[in-house]
């Protein structure tokens, strides 16, 4: 080779493995930490969940993984403040109903639930407030989640609102609070890791369910065994685990991660890396639109006489998907995919779409969905806020043509 | 690169000839220059003679008039102010060999890691006109590469190629 074209080559390799180094240097140790992480096997999980941290234990779902209709129990991701009870005794395992608005202060057993109400089962979405905080930049604190701290399971319980309205609800309620028999980090025993809820209209929806089942099963043990609550389409820290404990309060809730930074965002829009003060965060409610390429594994090398079927979920908080599109030239052409119904309200919706590439080389796939308001995910991030909440760009894949 | 650095100082005649284009360019850029700010300035303030015209380094907006030798009060917030310069290691070789020709805000506006101020070097090198400068090169792109490195601020980043699995994927 002539001498100058081998030393351009040389320094053009250097230049550009120097650009790739620059950026994925943090996040390549990063990644590697998790994979020697994800060697600590989970109970009732697969070791291909990633594991963001074991202390306590949080972990999240690859894409291509959360391909099935209904994400199966030994792949539902973890999202855990505390640490879970060591041991649940079913027979004196207690639902206590109280707070300042409820009428006549009851306790359950598990059986008296079972017993006493009507069933129902319901395919929620739960995805973690924090899903995709990874990008955030300036970064935000917490588990670093990438994509894939959602899933949709078939939830069986009884509706909260039976329950509630059981003990009678006072008129001035205004929020219900969860307790779990989950401990804090730090031991002691007066202090709870979390404990959140929702305002009265999400707790008496229909699909609001108090539930001890998940796809048929018990609830796996990290997922909170023996119940727990379960309201689609809100953070997923609002639907309390390990649940031994509903008050409906007279205010907002005010219990562990209700307040401060946690599960808030600022109520006005920011710069990125502003300071917020606690008193101008206000606390998430809805989960914004998304959706999710769960085939193929992002990497698949094709051929170009290929055409490459392209599936995925959406959802949109409490409201339907309308639409989900799919892009292969990063934005400037949209075509539509196909885009199922719910099986129920606030379930994920299946969205398909076959694509085929007209160039050999690397490409990037986007989708993106769009919600009965007309509100459809950016490509961008999302308005940057201090806890890393609320991203919603769209999902994409690498592709490589041959 | 630097192999090629050595042969362009050897050939004496080559070098002759290039010094005294990139001189007698130099002075023509010297005069359109002076002449384009004797035009602003009477734009700007019509009211000052130019006669009277005494150097306003900061009105100048650093512009490419090499600024006497100035003493470290010269710098604020970690900017040297004739020049426009972050102030570091490296910032006077800078002046002395790049702003003989162009603005510092061509740098400033710009970012680039090592190999990529050592490209644009040979680029100026190979076509500018920009001579070789010898134990300052290294010097130069030190400075350059650590006071105008690439931000790894994105609003977002690339997908983590590096990281991903390829493979073959057989459809039918």
């Amino acid at each position: 080779m002539h001498p100058f074209r081998r030393t351009f080559l040389k320094s053009f390799s250097i230049f550009s493995s120097s650009i790739a180094l620059n950026i994925l240097s943090g996040k390549q140790v990063s990644n590697t930490i998790q994979k020697i992480s994800s060697w600590i096997n989970l109970p009732g999980k697969r070791a291909e969940l990633t594991v963001l941290n074991d202390r306590p234990i949080n972990a999240e779902t690859p894409a291509h993984l959360l391909d099935d209709d209904l994400t199966p129990n030994d792949l539902f991701f973890v999202r855990n403040n505390g640490i879970p009870p060591a041991k649940v005794n079913l027979g004196s395992w207690t639902l206590e109903i109280g707070g300042e608005s409820i009428i006549a202060p009851r306790s359950f057993s598990l059986n008296a639930l079972k017993k006493n109400f009507e069933h129902y089962t319901y395919n929620l979405v739960l995805e973690c407030g924090g899903n995709g905080r990874s990008e955030f930049n300036p970064p935000a604190k917490g588990n670093q989640w990438t994509t894939g701290a959602v899933g949709c399971a078939a939830w069986t319980g009884v509706r909260l609102k039976d329950v509630l309205e059981a003990c009678g609800i006072k008129k001035d309620a205004v929020y219900i609070a969860y307790h779990g028999a989950d401990s804090h980090l730090s031991g002691a025993p007066d202090k709870e890791p979390i404990s959140r809820g929702v305002p009265m209209d999400k707790a008496l929806e229909d699909e609001s369910l108090i539930a001890w089942a998940m796809n048929g099963e018990d609830l796996p043990e990290l997922n909170g065994y023996p119940l727990r609550l379960v309201f689609g389409g809100w953070p997923a820290s609002c639907s309390g685990k390990w649940l031994n404990r509903i008050d409906v309060r007279n205010r907002v809730h005010d219990g562990a991660k209700m307040g401060g930074q946690s599960y808030r965002v600022p109520c006005k829009p920011v710069a990125p890396g502003t300071k917020v003060k606690d008193e101008d965060m206000c606390i998430i409610e809805s989960m914004p639109v998304k959706a999710i390429i769960t085939y193929p594994k992002t990497g698949a090398i094709i051929n170009l006489s290929d055409n490459l079927p392209i599936r995925g979920h959406a959802w949109a908080g409490d409201y339907q998907v309308s639409k989900v599109e799919v892009s292969i030239d990063y934005g400037q052409t949209w075509n539509s995919c196909q885009l199922s119904k719910p099986s129920n309200r606030l379930a994920w919706q299946r969205f398909e779409a076959t694509v085929k590439f007209l160039e050999i080389g690397y490409h990037e796939v986007y989708v993106r969905a769009t919600d009965e308001n007309d509100k459809s995910q950016p490509m961008i991030l999302p308005g940057w806020n201090p806890k890393g909440y609320l991203n919603n760009a769209c999902h994409r894949i690498a592709i490589r043509v041959k | 690169m630097r192999k090629k650095l050595k042969r362009k100082d050897a050939t004496d005649t080559r070098t002759l000839m290039y010094t005294c284009m990139t001189l007698l360019s130099r002075m023509v850029m010297v005069i359109v220059f002076l002449i384009f700010m004797w035009g602003t300035l009477t734009v700007v303030s019509p009211e000052t003679s130019v006669l009277d015209f005494t150097p306003d380094w900061s009105r100048l907006d650093h512009t490419r008039i090499t600024p006497p030798l100035q003493s470290a009060s010269m710098v604020e917030n970690g900017i040297h102010l004739p020049s426009g310069l972050k102030e570091g290691p490296g910032r006077r070789q800078v002046e002395t060999s790049c702003l003989s020709c162009h603005s510092s805000k061509l740098i400033t506006q710009n970012s680039a890691t090592s190999d990529g101020w050592e490209s644009m070097i040979d680029w100026m090198q190979a076509t500018q006109g920009l001579p070789a400068l010898g134990g300052n090169r290294k010097v130069i792109v030190d400075y350059l590469s650590e006071y105008y490195a690439p931000q790894e601020y994105s609003r977002r980043a690339p997908l983590e190629l590096e990281e991903t699995e390829w493979y073959i994927l057989n459809l039918e």
